[in-house]
């Protein structure tokens, strides 16, 4: 018997390719999307404003590698052939919405920082917690952004298309 | 229309031209305009002109040509 992959490899693989197909609805990928983006915010929020311990938000780093592949191949497999031009085209404006609007967060937060710089109590990452959160918050409003975007631009048809007819 | 007369099915013309069975039916419902490559590359497996594949203006259905052609 050939060795197939272990089973969190092959269920990601395959939540991966049901995402990106239409299988798994785009609404769903929307939804599941928005509400990771909210609980990572969430406890962003709590380190900035309630000092909580990072070692708290800890585990939520350990998802970030599906998140992470779920992004990045975009619905492509190992072995399949490469992306076409429609599929091209989604990754490259989900990329670009994800990227710029991101950016333009990162943007408005560097001119807070400035114009607050002599405010206290206005939050700002010092120890190596507060960085890692940033980071955190960063990639995974990145990431979520970008997932969104590429569900948007997936027709809610798509899945039927895979109907050889 | 010309993927129906040659019988072929989405797979078929999607492996012939090099693309996605998703990204032909994109193509078909007009949700997607496709590269001059891919344009092209379909002209010519039908073995027609570019511009009896696709078109600025929506083709008129079955329907309406029937019907222009009884008056």
């Amino acid at each position: 018997m050939s060795y197939k992959g272990d089973i969190i490899a092959r269920s990601g693989e395959r939540l991966n390719d049901w995402a990106w197909s239409g299988r798994l609805s785009p609404r769903l990928v929307i939804a599941i999307a928005t509400v990771w983006l909210l609980i990572v915010w969430t406890f962003g929020i709590l380190i900035a404003v309630y000092d909580v311990d990072f070692d708290m938000v800890l585990p939520l780093t350990f998802l970030m590698p599906g998140n992470v592949l779920g992004t990045l191949f975009l619905g492509r497999r190992q072995g399949e052939p490469p992306a076409d031009e429609w599929q091209r085209a989604r990754r490259d404006k989900a990329f670009m919405w994800g990227g710029n609007l991101t950016l333009g967060l990162i943007v408005l937060w560097l001119a807070l920082t400035m114009g607050f710089a002599q405010t206290p109590g206005f939050w700002q990452p010092e120890t190596q917690g507060d960085w890692m959160a940033a980071f955190l918050l960063v990639v995974t409003t990145w990431l979520s952004l970008t997932l969104i975007a590429a569900a948007w631009l997936t027709p809610s048809y798509a899945a039927d298309l895979d109907e050889d007819d | 229309m010309f993927r129906a007369d040659a019988g072929l099915s989405r797979r078929e013309l999607a492996d012939a031209v090099g693309v996605n069975p998703q990204t032909i039916g994109f193509l078909e419902r007009g949700d997607y305009k496709p590269s001059l490559e891919l344009a092209l590359a379909i002209a010519q497996h039908f073995g027609v002109a570019v511009e009896h594949v696709f078109s600025f203006d929506p083709f008129p259905s079955l329907s309406q040509q029937l019907k222009g052609e009884g008056r």
